[in-house]
């Protein structure tokens, strides 16, 4: 850039056709036009509108077969149908039933479980590794084996949901209450801090970001627990609709039921970020510990 | 070893009940294979309502005698006495300053400013009052339900200094407290303390890397080697207060800040010296 404050010449401006955020426009100089900067949500629209546009294209023309891919239209007309004759409010309120009540169920266990762990380094050396191998195992592989044990009904689901979810809770709370602002305790330490006052002033403040980013994840986990549970064993639920459908050969409406828990998965994230934002209003970063 | 013992009966320079005695302190960290001698042989006493500054390198023990003082790090040798009895500064008899403000970003700079009152149930009501005088005292006035991060670091500090005295400590103990400050900032904090020390009549322990900033404020310097952690020397500066930006380019503030500045160069290349043979 350069340091004097002189008005562009000709050729600077000819060459770029932008002027350098230094230089100051004066008197009859060129207008320069401030560029417009199209947002980020017109692409990410049209990009969806397109392949909107190209898949009815596909199907209309059979370039694609119709038990590959549903057209837009046909699935639009499948979403109106179970709407109206009550199928997907009754699938959607059982799923929603499970997926929070497993989502509750997971947070305060996981909470409570991070809380102890945190208190006792012992508790965590034992408990821990335990926690790991079990996370280690696909819940999917053990959905059939709980519904064995718990039945056919919305129990087994919401185990699985619970079994899904409590990890990313555990893990993430247990970070932050494993943090430790040495200032912020040897000033509590200073003022004769008890180790209770430190925890409720301290050291579960600290700890929020992290636990909302882990049940910023359970939330999402939840759901993907609560269709799992419904694919291996349950009589009704989004999950077992779209097996349903799919057994009937009705692609466009599994394509239906996907688009149901596309917009589920998006409320439940949208509904924690909220929660977050209320709760965590002072942290500008959260770390998420992923599984 | 023998040094150590030997130097207890030294003493520090006798006269009235000091606040706080520091008699022969050192401190040894054990490792799993080594021995670290960070503080040796510490001596000095500390006059209530005076201002004394650690002065040293990195890796001189400064920070660590400060929080012995503190009771927040144990004693190898020697003892520590405030008020006549032999014992670190009790909790909530201190308030504590660090390099960072160490706000808590989830409190307003009111709830901030109180928490000593939290820990140590204090009326809430008289803390709250006690808060705005403090915020007014810093120059913080009605900024009191901002949060830390709405703050510049230099508004944090002062944040910080005005919760370190809102019990009413008897000693302000303060670890490089403009330390992460820019320059002009720092500087404008050191007169700022000046004032607050000279208005509130605390004492005032203070560590800090800066020759010129322990000059202008201290009553007492305590200057610092390493290898091990030692006093060099102790000064005394008698100026009158309040010190301005003039006292400090007076012949007697520069031959201070170049004797302590010689010494710790000395004490730089000598150490350096050891290491080579």
């Amino acid at each position: 850039m350069s340091e004097q404050l002189t008005r562009p010449s000709s050729e600077e401006l000819d060459a770029t056709g932008l002027l350098s955020p230094g230089h100051a426009v004066i008197g009859e100089g060129p207008a320069v036009r401030r560029r417009f900067r199209v947002p980020d949500w017109v692409y990410t629209t049209l990009i969806v509108v397109g392949l909107l546009v190209l898949g009815q294209l596909a199907v209309d023309h059979g370039w694609v077969s119709k038990l590959m891919v549903a057209s837009p239209t046909s699935v639009w007309v499948e979403l109106k149908q179970g709407f109206s004759n009550g199928i997907y409010l009754h699938a959607i309120n059982r799923t929603l039933v499970s997926t929070l009540v497993g989502f509750v169920i997971a947070a305060v266990a996981g909470n409570l479980l991070a809380v102890l762990m945190a208190m006792s380094g012992r508790f965590e050396g034992i408990i821990f590794p335990l926690v790991v191998a079990f996370q280690s195992l696909p819940k999917v592989a053990i959905a059939p084996l709980i519904v064995i044990w718990v039945g056919f009904g919305i129990s087994s689901q919401i185990l699985v949901v619970v079994l899904v979810a409590i990890f990313p809770v555990l893990v993430n709370s247990l970070q932050g209450l494993r943090l430790r602002d040495r200032e912020q305790y040897e000033l509590s330490k200073s003022l004769g801090a008890s180790a209770w006052q430190i925890a409720r002033w301290v050291r579960f403040p600290a700890s929020l970001p992290y636990v909302f980013a882990g049940l910023r994840l359970a939330a999402v986990f939840s759901l993907l627990g609560a269709i799992t549970a419904e694919f291996v064993g349950s009589s009704e639920g989004l999950g077992v609709l779209m097996l349903q459908q799919r057994a009937s050969l009705n692609v466009p409406g599994t394509f239906a039921t996907l688009l149901v828990l596309m917009v589920f998965g998006v409320a439940l994230n949208e509904i924690m970020s909220f929660i977050e934002r209320r709760v965590v209003y002072w942290s500008r970063e959260v770390t998420t510990l992923n599984v | 070893m023998t040094q150590d013992v030997s130097s207890v009966t030294k003493g520090p320079p006798s006269g009235a009940e000091p606040l706080i005695r520091i008699e022969g302190v050192g401190k040894t960290f054990v490792g799993a294979a080594d021995r670290t001698v960070a503080l040796r042989d510490i001596s000095f006493d500390v006059e209530a309502g005076s201002f004394v500054s650690f002065v040293g390198p990195s890796g001189c023990g400064k920070t660590t005698l400060l929080k012995m003082c503190a009771g927040l790090i144990s004693l190898s040798t020697g003892s520590i006495s405030y008020r006549g009895a032999r014992r670190p500064i009790p909790p909530g008899d201190m308030g504590m300053v660090f390099q960072t403000a160490a706000l808590m970003p989830w409190r307003t700079v009111m709830r901030n400013i109180t928490y000593p009152a939290d820990v140590l149930h204090l009326d809430k009501r008289e803390a709250r009052s006690r808060a705005l005088e403090l915020l007014k005292l810093v120059g913080l006035e009605g900024k009191e339900s901002r949060l830390p991060q709405q703050l510049s670091g230099g508004q944090q500090q002062r944040v910080s200094i005005a919760r370190g005295l809102l019990h009413d400590p008897a000693v302000l103990l303060m670890d490089e407290p403009f330390g992460a400050l820019d320059a002009l900032t720092r500087e404008d904090m050191g007169f700022e303390l000046q004032r607050i020390h000279q208005q509130s009549g605390k004492t005032i322990l203070f560590v800090t890397h800066s020759i010129p900033e322990s000059v202008l404020l201290s009553d007492q310097i305590i200057v610092l080697g390493t290898r091990p952690g030692r006093i060099l020397k102790t000064y005394r500066v008698p100026l009158p207060r309040p010190r301005t930006i003039e006292h400090l380019q007076s012949p007697g503030m520069q031959e201070i800040s170049a004797e302590i500045r010689a010494l710790l160069s000395d004490n730089e290349s000598r150490s350096v010296g050891m290491l080579g043979d």
